[in-house]
């Protein structure tokens, strides 16, 4: 007689899904986003995501040890690589290793495994690091040093060619220049502005129809629609998840939906210097990859439907006022940071009805007849 | 590469919408979206390949021993009416129904009463070592053990019914249905006649829907039993005086659904010019997603009632039977047959062939899994029901049960593999997976939280006891959290706490334990006084002293050694030992007497 173990019950079939999986998943839906910047914006944001991965596994595994958990069990989680990478692409390329290395420790122990690690976490780590670090090194988050930065520079440099990448790594480590034969100028002689992530806060050229009024494609770097290039990507990698079942619709679409409508009702024509046109607005600025990457944190989002759909409201109003009248220099991060603390509060109070219990109206009314 | 899908809208709505709209027949005029679900891969095709087996007959013998346990249903035990070395018939009661609420058992062949003893039965509980004493009692269920003879003879002079089940009274049919012990055959074995004496019912709902992978049973019997399931319904129908009687199938089981549409088709032409009244009888053709055959569920497809959680389907006017049922019953009151077989389907990738078999209740799963070919380098367990829903043969002298409808050979492609039980799992992502799929429209996420840190309040708020345990937010939850254990032993522990009868008797027994102890302790002392007395006595009368002496076996009276005590000095300290005896004795005495003071 073969005896046979009872220790589990049911369900007995094999589990679907896995975090590491979805980790993957997610990363995979950042890929496009990834080259396009890379192909933009020259190699930079790859320095970045090197240093922001390798030092976040690092870190992870110290806090992990220091917590007095499996290493090798959660690490294997990805969790802190997709933080990695979102954060490299809020990092300007071309700033010192230091903003990116102080970056992810904020998002690893500040952001994450002060709340109880992955799943705990009050905010979305990679948005509280990139709010931290502009609060903390302003002059550093704000400027981009671009190797070759299209018809700006003299004698255009490109960002993907050898040299290109030199540079590139030059402006990462800053000491690399005292070996280097042919020094780096110390404030680059390429391409200095506002980042795109700060969004052109009064200035609003209408880049793609000058690009194509100029007789540019979209792809190219001369065109100077690179951050419109990458949200589109983004929007891709978002529409993936969507696919995927990663991600829910409900964020991502009242989010993009409520700043779209906004933006709409307060542009007039002729005044894109002031509230700037939709498209900028969805475009221009780091909307989609708040809407669709960082919004869904799913740890720090609510959970019922309703509740996300109230959620990606507020984001999107919150977005749209900081930008708009706001004095901060980033507003994506900063409203998603600033509805993540409103979230345990929009998930008790939107608490979905289980089948055959009276509707959530129904028992405020018997709750209220109560009271009177 | 699998994905979450986080909506059904085309299968559930779309496509009975449009199909309704082409004029396609079953497709039921309202079908109300069930919430969630998921499509797991079916595996049905695997037993369907061959036609019913019945046994006994030459492919599947009799086996040598049945194991008839007393509880296959919900309720009291049945109580035996027959005693060890008795000759029993096929179909003799051989233990009556306890009182109303009860369900009766009958012999499934003919032979010897072998036993009346333990048997170990497989029960859905989590293993819970602090409760293993409760679990021991729910799991070892005296069975009646029936050596058989092969004979399978009936005994001489028992009628057949009579066979117009039309002319008879509902109540007398309900009386068959009692006589003949059956029990719900799809999952929990509520007893039938009890669900079948309902009033006020409006609506029958015959359950084809069978919605777990792997399952066949039904199927099979749809497919070549179909006009006595009808007919089956049918009496259901006229017992409990539904007006109209509806047969939900997925969607995708055509064989069957060809079947049961054309004896209804044919009932309907033989019907019409007699009796108009009984034409209320109907297909209805439902998507096939997790888990839609969950009586509530089904329900709320097929009518879009909801049934308010805590009550019963027959509060709102619904009575669902499983097809198996109604074929049982159809059989008890047509042919007068007691419920002693079943249609069970022997699936998994570990079997040689796969097939539904028609087996007497009280079969050894070894028996079956034996004739299916089991191949034990491939087995990872035996699962008595399907994949999601079904539970863990104990061992493989597990009997079938009334309720038992699958016997899931599992190899490790069907099932997770044995040592997934000591793998950590991880912290929940809130990723919302089982809230997506959810059918009752739970937050399993937060359920987690409150089952997990046993947070009674807050579940049974969240509608811990409206989760049907269905398994499909386990089975999608990437961080692999074995949320059904959690529910389950929460459930458990509240029903524990809230069950003041059973508490009351465990303290009862508990508070006799201490007595008993308590008891046993003074005696004992008791015993040690009467002893030292003993002693004392002896001393006093001057007989030659050893410890030897004193000892309980006596040895042969030896010399007193040389270094021995003086009698005076052993006086003294027996005297204090005596001394030491009364103190403790009295001390255990207050003691007892305290706590009886302060259970008063
Ligand atoms: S319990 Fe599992 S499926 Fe549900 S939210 Fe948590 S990790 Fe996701
Ligand atoms: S097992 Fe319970 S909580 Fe999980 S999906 Fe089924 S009904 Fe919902």
């Amino acid at each position: 007689m073969n005896n046979i173990s009872h220790k589990v019950s049911s369900p007995f079939l094999k589990p679907v899904f896995s975090v590491p999986g979805v980790m993957a998943t997610v990363l995979l839906a950042l890929l496009p986003a990834a080259i396009c910047y890379t192909w933009f914006f020259g190699a930079g944001f790859l320095i970045n995501l090197l240093i922001t991965s390798t030092l976040g596994l690092l870190l992870e595994a110290l806090v992990m040890r220091a917590r007095g958990k499996p290493v090798l069990f959660y690490l294997s989680d990805l969790s802190i690589l997709v933080t990695a990478a979102l954060l490299s692409f809020a990092l300007p390329p071309g700033s010192p290793w230091w903003i990116a290395a102080s970056g992810i420790f904020i998002a690893c122990v500040f952001g994450k495994h002060v709340f109880g690690g992955l799943g705990h976490n009050v905010f979305n780590p990679a948005a509280l690091a990139y709010v931290s670090l502009l609060i903390l090194f302003p002059l550093q988050m704000t400027g981009w040093y671009l190797p070759g930065s299209g018809s700006y520079a003299e004698a255009p440099i490109d960002p993907l060619s050898a040299d290109g990448i030199y540079t590139s790594l030059q402006l990462s480590f800053p000491w690399l220049r005292d070996f280097a034969l042919t020094p780096f100028p110390v404030r680059p002689d390429g391409f200095a502005t506002a980042t795109p992530l700060i969004e052109y806060k009064f200035a609003a050229p209408a880049r793609i129809l000058m690009a194509e009024s100029d007789g540019f494609t979209l792809w190219e770097r001369e065109a100077r629609t690179g951050w419109e290039m990458v949200s589109v990507s983004f929007a891709l990698g978002g529409l993936f998840l969507l696919w995927r079942g990663v991600i829910s619709w409900h964020i991502p679409f009242t989010v993009v939906v409520v700043v779209f409508v906004l933006a709409s009702l307060f542009y007039q024509p002729g005044q894109e210097a002031i509230f700037g046109s939709p498209w900028l607005h969805l475009f221009s600025t780091s909307t989609l990859i708040g809407a669709f990457f960082i919004a869904t944190d799913p740890a720090s989002s609510p959970s019922s439907a309703l509740g996300k759909l109230i959620y990606g409201a507020l984001i999107g109003i919150a977005m749209y006022s900081i930008r708009i009248w706001g004095s901060y220099l980033d507003s994506v991060a900063l409203a998603i940071l600033a509805v993540n603390m409103c979230s345990p509060l929009i998930d008790q109070l939107t608490a979905r009805t289980p089948l055959g219990h009276p509707s959530r109206i129904k028992r405020w009314l018997t709750a209220w007849k109560k009271a009177a | 590469m699998t994905h979450l899908r986080r909506s059904f809208f085309i299968t559930k709505t779309l496509k009975p919408w449009l199909l309704r709209l082409t004029g396609k027949a079953g497709w039921a005029t309202t079908l109300h979206a069930l919430p969630g679900g998921i499509a797991p891969a079916s595996h049905k095709t695997l037993s369907l390949q061959q036609k019913i087996i019945r046994m006994p007959s030459g492919e599947l013998g009799l086996p040598a021993q049945l194991i008839l346990p007393l509880r296959q249903h919900l309720g009291p035990d049945s109580v035996p009416v027959v005693s060890v070395g008795d000759y029993v018939y096929k179909n003799q009661l051989i233990a009556a129904a306890n009182g109303e609420k009860g369900v009766g058992l009958h012999a499934p062949s003919s032979g010897y009463i072998s036993s009346i003893s333990y048997a170990l039965l497989p029960t859905n509980e989590t293993h819970d070592p602090e409760r293993s004493w409760q679990q021991a009692l729910n799991r070892h269920q005296t069975a009646i053990v029936i050596d058989t003879d092969g004979k399978h003879a009936i005994q001489p002079g028992l009628l057949a019914a009579n066979s117009d089940w039309r002319v008879r009274s509902p109540d007398e049919l309900r009386q068959a249905v009692f006589d003949a012990g059956i029990c719900g055959m799809g999952g929990a074995g509520f007893p039938t006649a009890i669900k079948l004496g309902a009033s006020a019912i409006k609506t029958l709902i015959i359950n084809g829907a069978e919605c777990e992978p792997f399952i066949t049973a039904d199927e099979a019997l749809m497919r070549e039993h179909a006009a006595e399931v009808i007919e089956g319904a049918l009496i259901i129908q006229r017992i409990c005086g539904a007006q109209s009687c509806v047969i939900g199938i997925e969607a995708d089981k055509y064989q069957a659904i060809d079947a049961i549409q054309s004896v209804i088709n044919q009932l309907m032409t033989e019907l019409k010019p007699a009796n108009a009244g009984q034409a209320a009888l109907s297909l209805t053709l439902i998507p096939s997603i997790y888990p839609s055959g969950g009586e509530k569920q089904l329900i709320r497809i097929m009518t879009g009632i909801e049934v308010v959680s805590g009550k019963r389907p027959v509060d709102v006017g619904v009575l669902c039977h499983s097809v198996a049922t109604a074929r049982a019953v159809y059989k008890a009151v047509i042919a007068g047959e007691p419920l002693t077989s079943r249609i069970t389907t022997l699936t998994g990738h570990a079997l040689k062939t796969a097939v539904n078999v028609e087996v007497m209740i009280g079969t050894p799963v070894s028996h079956l899994l034996d004739f299916a070919g089991v191949q034990h380098a491939k087995l990872q367990r035996v699962l008595v029901g399907g994949p999601l829903m079904g539970y863990e043969a104990p061992d493989l002298d597990t009997p079938v049960l009334k309720t038992s409808n699958c016997l899931l050979a599992g190899s490790e492609r069907d099932i997770a593999a044995v040592v997934t039980q000591s793998k950590p799992h991880r912290d929940c992502i809130r990723c919302d997976f089982c809230a997506t799929v959810c059918p009752v429209k739970l937050q399993p996420q937060t359920l987690y939280f409150a089952a997990r840190h046993q947070h009674h309040d807050a579940s049974v708020e969240q509608g811990l006891f409206d989760c049907i345990e269905c398994g499909a937010c386990a089975v999608v939850c990437p961080s692999h959290i074995p949320l059904v254990n959690y529910y389950r032993e929460e459930k458990a522990v509240i029903r524990t706490d809230n069950d003041t009868a059973q508490q009351a008797y465990w303290q009862s027994l508990f508070e006799k334990h201490q007595q008993r102890l308590s008891v046993n302790a003074i005696d004992q002392q008791q015993r040690k006084l009467d002893k030292l007395q003993h002693k004392l006595e002896t001393i006093a009368v001057g007989e030659p002293l050893t410890k030897t002496a004193l000892t309980k076996t006596p040895v042969p009276p030896v010399v007193a050694p040389t270094a021995s005590k003086s009698a005076e000095q052993i006086k003294q300290e027996i005297e204090a030992a005596v001394a030491r005896a009364r103190a403790r004795k009295a001390e255990l005495q207050n003691k007892t007497d305290a706590t009886q003071d302060a259970d008063e």
